[in-house]
């Protein structure tokens, strides 16, 4: 198993908005997350990326236990995230957005900064990781726009891009098509799925669009009201009664 | 105004607002990197002075090695002011007010520091020891040599800072730190470190700043702190955010205390005494009308963008 | 809590201790002698010199006090003025409330004079002032005395006599803006135009000020309105002195006339920096100062303070070393109690011959015997030389 959650929980105050949660996402899977609005999936992802604090239980990362560690810490063990809302350096170029993940830059010390030689020839061929995952989310005309220019779809892949320059492990995902037309959606998810396929990244991705993520997913979780109701293949999920009541009101 | 008077005033204004830009480039990077306005930057400036005097007494007067004493000793002073104090209390997330208050005493801190060494030593109203001279002389236009030092030095460092800023990758972090430290730390930059190289930075430029200023005046414990409030008049004058912006705030509030002030006591006869008042003045001004500074009229918008 | 009760018991111990220190001297009688002088700030090095020759004073004193076999002793007890007026109110408050001292050594500045003086007349502290002499404290019946400096009426009196001696048809003045600065201009003006002298431009600059480019500007170009024959006269604090001269060093107009100044100027900084010498130098500059008469006792002062504390007394040292004195002789004769010893102070100063002149009263309680001496720069920066005196009462120079 690549994460294993056991038993997590967290207390906002008196509300509980996740309660003994434990989950597995093997290697190389893709692993939908679903569940109503408030049923603790934006949470869950938060804790895993180490944002917030666990109240209780464990996060267990390629056998290693890293519940209560930092975010960049998290990150440099291997796990990135995308959110809902595009979080990106807005007023920084798209190249920029790339380039600022790359670990142990020799450019960023500051005794090292001033002198150019010592750091540009590093930086040519980051720039050039960068333009080749930007060639693959199909941004690559856009290298030098400031990053609020790009459209909302745009945005999305751009992050995706983003938690790629860091060669992730496992990417979390918010919500990656919220508010993203109905074709590019699906191209998003194409994407998505080249991640798995090109870079063996594993996913745990919540989305709304159940249509389309049960096209991509290996198996599918169901989070409600702060607990896991269920767990099985997008076909199982689509019949699961209980499901389908809490989920789609039948 | 006569023309002697006016050209004299506007030489002052350029050099004066030479070594503000300097210092309140530091106080606009603190802001926008750390979401800190350090008061303490007025002692890191002291003590960049106080090596600026040192290394001149004991003999050296090149003034290479004057300014890189002053760069060091001010970059270090900022580091372990950041290291001692405003890095634990910023883990315990404290208010801005308590940070402001922290810096104010940091500040009080050096200073007496200073004033310790000074007392000790016999350190008081000292200058530099490099004599003031006449460059060029055309009518009524004079340049010093301490003019012929500050202006370069300041345009060269300022280019310098612009392009570390905007072409490498430490400026690039420290942009990103700027706009959303959150998100820096969840896409692993290594944030500690950057902020580290920000405050060695920041208090380099104090330093150097003490140093060019202390060939202007008498070097003393208190000189940062009297020159802190038109610095910050600068600052806030450049929306705190944009390098642009501060830099011609500097050049006019220095020709608000020059320029301005030597007109309306020749034209109207406003006491010159009242020239303490102008950064007070400029900095509620702002407030009230502008709140954004000169980067709203700049019409940039982000922050610390070229 | 636990630190509350700490601090609290801590206290008590410390009143205990404290109580049974008095006991244990049992007849015993202490007098606290407040000092409050600028430890900080540009004259913080002339407080600390002035606090050692109070230490002094005080150290002889008690020497000959035990040595009598009195049972009086006095201690001091201290208090930076941070050389402003808040700063000396505080100062004497918390001087006063924490010793419940009756008399007050210091303050330095008339500034700072001024803004003890209303603590003191409302609490019956008499405070003996040693350097203040701006005219605006010389008022009668209030619990100011200032025994050792004369009142600058008479100084500005000499400085408009030597710039028309000089032959100055007008003069530029650049003074510190507070009341001793302001007073010595007004004084200055009257004097000057009284005695046939022509126009006065006056600049004032903020005390606190330690960049003077704008107000060298601003001389420069009345002095060049002015055209020849014009002088120019400097009322600065130390500091802004070094700075004034530092930026008027290159300016064309100032390095071509005459110039006098009060002995701010006169610092041994001043002369360090070999440029600030050549511009005094080149341009005659002269300044009135309190005279460095020499009474028996300033020998026996110097050597007493270099054998107590490794070095030679600052200027003006002495004048905090007569102020101290005649606060301590004052109070064994009238007792530790602020009305008596203000009611007596004249009567014990006018018997009073320190370490540079006889102190003297006038009706406002400040020195009424002006001995100055009128001191010029060398020609090669060096050093200053007595070139004359000035005797205030008869109003009369007389030069070497």
């Amino acid at each position: 198993m690549l994460l294993e959650l056991k038993h997590l929980r967290k207390d906002f105050g008196g509300l509980r908005a996740v309660d003994d949660v434990s989950l597995n996402v093997p290697e190389g899977a893709i692993i939908g997350l679903i569940g109503p609005n408030g049923s603790g999936k934006s949470t869950l992802i938060n804790l895993i990326a180490g944002t917030i604090d666990l109240t209780a239980g464990q996060v267990i990362f390629a056998g290693e236990d890293i519940s209560g560690l930092s975010a960049d810490a998290v990150f440099h063990k291997g796990i990135a995230r995308g959110y809902q809302e595009p979080t990106l350096y807005f007023k920084m170029t798209v190249l920029d957005n790339l380039l600022l993940p790359v670990k142990g830059q020799r450019g960023e010390r500051p005794w090292y900064a001033p002198r150019w030689s010592t750091w540009q020839r590093e930086e040519r061929a980051h720039a050039l990781a960068a333009m080749e995952v930007l060639r693959q989310v199909q941004l690559l005309p856009y290298y030098d726009t400031l990053a609020s220019d790009l459209s909302g779809g745009q945005m999305k892949l751009l992050e995706i891009a983003r938690a790629l320059m860091g060669a992730p492990k496992l990417l979390l995902l918010d919500e990656p098509t919220a508010g993203v037309a109905p074709k590019l959606a699906y191209d998003i998810f194409r994407q998505i799925a080249r991640l798995r396929d090109d870079h063996g990244i594993t996913l745990l991705i919540v989305e709304h669009r159940l249509e389309i993520l049960f096209d991509f997913v290996d198996y599918v979780y169901v989070m409600h009201l702060g607990n896991l109701l269920a767990g099985g293949s997008a076909a199982e999920i689509s019949d699961h009664a209980t499901v389908r009541e809490v989920y789609f009101g039948d | 105004m006569p023309p002697a008077l006016l050209t004299t005033s506007l030489v002052n204004s350029i050099q004066i607002g030479s070594l503000y830009a300097l210092m309140a480039l530091g106080i606009t990077l603190t802001f926008s990197v750390m979401k800190l306005p350090n008061f303490a930057h007025a002692d890191y400036f002291t003590a960049g002075a106080y090596a600026a005097l040192i290394v001149s007494l004991s003999g050296a007067q090149n003034p290479i090695a004057i300014m890189s004493a002053a760069f060091l000793v001010g970059a270090l002073t900022a580091l372990l002011s950041h290291l001692a104090v405003f890095k634990p209390l910023e883990s315990r997330e404290v208010s801005l007010y308590t940070l402001i208050l922290a810096s104010f005493a940091v500040g009080l801190i050096i200073r007496y520091i200073l004033f310790t060494m000074a007392d000790y030593f016999n350190l008081f109203d000292l200058r530099i020891g490099i004599p003031l001279q006449v460059l060029y002389r055309e009518g009524f236009l004079i340049l010093s040599n301490i003019f012929a030092w500050v202006v370069p030095t300041t345009i060269a460092l300022v280019i310098l800072l612009t392009l570390l800023l905007n072409a490498t990758p430490l400026g690039r972090e420290m942009r990103a730190l700027a706009n959303n430290i959150n998100l820096a730390r969840v896409i692993g930059i290594p944030v500690e470190r950057v902020k580290n190289s920000t405050w060695l930075l920041v208090g380099g430029l104090a330093g150097v700043a003490g140093a060019l200023w202390s060939l202007q005046t008498a070097v003393n414990p208190l000189m940062g702190w009297a020159a802190i409030i038109s610095v910050f008049a600068a600052a806030i004058l450049g929306g705190l955010s944009s390098f642009s912006g501060t830099i011609i705030g500097a050049y006019v509030v220095a020709f608000s205390e020059n320029t301005v002030i030597l007109f309306l006591n020749y034209s109207f006869g406003l006491d010159l005494a009242y020239k303490p008042a102008i950064p007070f003045i400029i900095i509620i001004a702002v407030l009230l009308i502008r709140p954004g500074g000169f980067t709203q009229l700049l019409k940039r918008g982000g922050k610390l963008q070229r | 809590m636990i630190k509350k009760y700490l601090i609290i018991t801590l206290f008590v111990m410390l009143t205990i201790s404290l109580g049974v220190n008095v006991g244990a001297q049992d007849d015993m009688e202490t007098y606290v002698l407040g000092v409050a002088l600028p430890f900080t700030g540009s004259f913080g090095t002339f407080g600390q010199d002035f606090e050692r020759g109070i230490d002094l004073a005080v150290a002889q004193m008690n020497a000959e006090l035990e040595a009598a076999g009195s049972s009086i002793r006095f201690e001091t007890a201290s208090a930076d003025t941070e050389q402003t007026p808040e700063g000396a109110a505080r100062a004497l408050q918390t001087i006063v409330q924490t010793t419940g001292a009756q008399v007050v050594v210091g303050p330095l500045t008339t500034s700072e004079v001024l803004g003890a003086k209303q603590f003191a007349d409302e609490n019956g502290v008499v405070i003996v002032a040693m350097a203040s002499s701006g005219p605006a404290a010389s008022i009668p019946g209030d619990n100011i005395f200032r025994v050792i400096y004369p009142p600058d009426t008479f100084s500005s009196k000499a400085f408009a006599t030597i710039a028309l001696e000089r032959g100055h048809e007008n003069m530029v003045v650049l003074y510190v803006d507070d009341p001793f600065g302001n007073g010595m201009n007004e004084q200055f003006i009257k004097n000057y135009q009284a005695s046939g002298g022509g126009e006065v431009a006056s600049f004032g600059y903020a005390p606190q000020s330690t960049e003077l480019s704008a107000e060298a500007a601003a001389v420069s170009a009345a002095l060049a309105g002015f055209g020849d024959n014009a002088g120019f006269f400097c009322v600065c604090f130390p500091g802004a002195a070094e700075a004034f001269v530092q930026v008027a060093q290159i300016d064309p107009i100032l390095t071509s006339v005459q110039w006098l100044g009060n002995e701010a100027m006169t610092s041994d900084e001043m002369l360090e920096d070999p440029g600030h010498a050549q511009t005094l130098a080149n341009a005659d500059f002269v300044t009135v100062s309190q005279s460095a008469d020499v009474t028996p006792l300033t020998p026996i002062f110097n050597a007493d303070f270099v054998a107590m504390f490794d070095k030679e007394p600052g200027i003006f040292t002495n004048y905090a070393f007569d102020a101290a004195n005649i606060a301590m002789l004052t109070m064994l004769a009238a007792g530790n109690d602020g009305a008596a010893v203000k009611s007596m102070l004249p009567f014990i100063s006018n018997h009073y011959i320190g370490t540079a002149v006889q102190a003297f009263l006038d009706e406002n309680g400040d020195q009424a015997i002006a001995s100055y001496g009128i001191r010029q720069v060398r020609e090669d920066g060096s050093g200053f030389e007595v070139i004359g005196t000035y005797d205030g009462n008869s109003d009369t120079i007389t030069y070497k």
